[in-house]
């Protein structure tokens, strides 16, 4: 299936945040045997891709610094998916499960190559000289991030890109929500460091 | 929020916004060769009870199957104390003995490097007592990979062996 002959009225499309909710007109869990009867897995998962494979690249991408390999993690993160549909109790948890499977592929990825993660290049800088310097600040940022251990990074693009609450966070990292807290203090602590910003 | 929080999420957003929406490759699934709602599970598979017994019986009968192979195979040429030493010096001194050698098996490969454990009865000896010399070197059959026990009967002349499978962290006896 092309995403790109299927975009009409694409939910949440071009925006960032990972949303655990309707990613097809009608599901919102409320009746998703509803939805079982009526798409079969394929769709259903490409409707999942539709709505959420942005943001989760997106994720890959700030956890991987490379985007092949973050297209790569979040394809076999929702063939994964696509195996696992029928053994599923409840597909409302679909978004949370092929989260935690982008993360966990973003591991296997990180281990596998031993990447040595370097912030990318940003596109040449505009004249302005505000511009020149925001860019200089992003780029200090996402290299202090990819100095981070990668549960620490982990836990700050969950937190602060995706949005997610702590909860969900724990869930999509396997751990505690009392690991999320201190996991994520003990990131940002870091980050403030390198970047000499004011601790929270 | 911090300035920190607020620096971080306005960064990482500007960072992932080189993914831009229209890059995003087409979602490829993988064929699947059975008809819609008879999906075959994937992951721990299993297997009806029965399954399970009838395994267990066929190990068991291998495993008795190969001790007699290798008990018949060992003494059928029946090493000759006159051939291997004459007679033993000491009277009532059985003129063989068996013993255990510890072995490697190669178990798995971990990041292209391959391991393996080390079992304390890869392979059995049997000596004649006179001289020392080897007599035989038994390895256990095929698919067995170590033995768990042996004996020899009281002739010195049959030994019997029970062999096992050896994989890594568990046996299948």
């Amino acid at each position: 299936v092309d995403i790109k002959s299927r975009r009409a009225a694409p939910p949440h499309l071009g925006h960032s945040r990972l949303v655990a909710a309707a990613v097809t007109p009608g599901w919102d869990g409320g009746d998703s045997d509803a939805m079982d009867r009526e798409m079969d897995a394929s769709q259903a998962v490409t409707a999942i891709y539709q709505g959420h494979a942005l943001g989760l690249t997106r994720l890959a991408f700030l956890m991987l610094g490379d985007r092949q390999a973050a297209e790569d993690v979040v394809q076999e993160a929702f063939c994964g998916l696509y195996r696992a549909w029928d053994r599923m109790s409840d597909h409302i948890h679909a978004l949370g499960y092929v989260r935690a499977s982008v993360l966990n592929g973003s591991r296997s990825a990180l281990r596998r190559s031993r990447r040595v993660l370097r912030p990318l290049a940003v596109p040449a800088a505009a004249s302005a000289e505000a511009t020149v310097l925001a860019e200089e600040r992003q780029r200090e940022t996402v290299a202090a991030l990819r100095r981070l251990p990668p549960r620490q990074r982990e836990a700050v693009v969950l937190r602060y890109f995706a949005d997610l609450p702590e909860q969900e966070t724990a869930v999509a990292m396997g751990v505690s929500r009392g690991t999320v807290k201190s996991t994520t203090s003990r990131a940002l602590a870091a980050l403030a460091r390198m970047l000499q910003e004011e601790e929270p | 929020v911090t300035k920190l929080e607020d620096r971080l999420r306005a960064d990482m957003k500007a960072e992932s916004e080189q993914i831009e929406l229209g890059s995003i490759p087409a979602l490829r699934l993988p064929a699947r060769t059975h008809p819609p709602g008879r999906l075959r599970r994937r992951g721990p598979r299993h297997w009806p009870a029965w399954v399970t017994a009838l395994a267990a019986a066929a190990a068991v009968t291998a495993v008795i199957a190969g001790t007699f192979l290798i008990a018949h195979t060992v003494s059928r040429p029946g090493p000759n104390p006159s051939a291997t030493g004459g007679s033993p010096p000491y009277s009532g001194i059985p003129p063989f003995y068996a013993y255990a050698v510890q072995g490697s098996i190669y178990s798995r490969t971990v990041h292209g490097t391959q391991y393996g454990d080390s079992v304390i009865a890869r392979y059995v000896k049997i000596r004649a007592t006179a001289s020392g010399k080897v007599l035989r070197t038994v390895s256990p059959p095929a698919p067995y990979n170590a033995f768990e026990s042996f004996t020899g009967a009281a002739d010195a002349r049959t030994f019997v062996f029970a062999a096992q499978w050896y994989i890594h962290g568990k046996l299948d006896e």
